[in-house]
């Protein structure tokens, strides 16, 4: 993963945890679904959009935030990570659903992974975007 | 932590979940059987803490330990035991209708874990694509 002062800037390291959440979101998705019959299993979901805004609206952590969201480490620790360009994933504590919403449904699990597959083919294309845009520029530096 | 795990809990879950069927097939094929005892398999969630203490444990009954055989991915789906059920008093039909009921249980999450495993695939595919052919 770059910095978020590489060549790639700041969007790129957002792009690259939003995948990284998709990811851990997906493999989430894979534990309930293998888990479907399983007596006593509660389902798990991860919340990192709440992270993820913040970090995509380029918000410091440690100034403006800071005390808001003071006793919520999972917000502090994951905007921070972005920062350091370092990866998100440890950010995303897993949640265990609890009362009603604790069975796995199956229509949740297969609607929520195809949103969570069409999001991450998204994010990956305009990855693919950002770096032909730098390619461009680099190529154009060339011919100067 | 990556998406092979997830793709693997999701390959995982496909053959517990053909080894249910397997065992629904078995209840199906004894129905006539005089001293058969139905069997259930009991499915548990992988622990962290199982993940740990590696391969075999809670396996006692045929199977259970190599089903799955994912005991060192967190969250996958697992065989706990397989369980003979003695001294219910169901005629055949009865007998005949909770074993179709189960196959169709096993039928379905495996299609479900289908599903997850190439939903997961194409997702891989497309972190593939990054900065191809820009």
């Amino acid at each position: 993963m770059f910095s978020t002062d590489g060549i790639l800037g700041r969007n790129h390291a957002i792009a690259a945890a939003a995948l990284d959440g998709l990811a851990k979101r997906q493999q989430l998705h894979a534990e309930n679904i293998a888990n479907i019959d399983t007596k006593g299993y509660r389902a798990k979901t991860v919340d990192f959009e709440r992270v993820l805004g913040a970090a995509m609206n380029g918000d410091d952590p440690g100034t403006r935030f800071g005390n808001p969201f003071g006793a919520d480490s999972t917000f502090k620790s994951g905007l921070s990570a972005a920062r350091e360009g370092g990866t998100l994933t440890s950010a995303f504590a897993t949640q265990q659903k609890t009362g009603k919403g604790g069975k796995v449904d199956r229509v949740t699990e297969v609607s929520g992974m195809m949103n969570d597959n069409v999001r991450f083919r998204v994010l990956t294309q305009q990855v693919t975007n950002q770096i032909s845009a730098v390619r461009s520029v680099i190529a154009e530096m060339g011919r100067g | 932590m990556g998406i092979f795990d997830a793709i693997n809990v999701a390959e995982g879950a496909m053959s517990v979940h053909r080894f249910r069927s397997e065992i629904a097939a078995e209840n199906i094929a004894n129905i006539h059987t005089k001293g058969y005892k139905r069997q259930e398999v009991d499915l548990r969630a992988t622990s962290f803490k199982a993940a740990l203490n590696g391969v075999g444990n809670g396996g006692s009954a045929k199977g259970a330990s190599s089903i799955g055989g994912l005991d060192a991915t967190e969250g996958a789906v697992n065989v706990a035991r397989v369980r003979q059920v003695a001294g219910q008093p169901f005629d055949e039909r009865q007998k005949a209708f909770m074993a179709t009921t189960d196959m169709m249980q096993a039928k379905s999450a495996y299609d479900l874990n289908i599903k997850a495993a190439t939903l997961l695939k194409s997702m891989a595919l497309s972190s593939l694509e990054i900065g191809r052919g820009s």
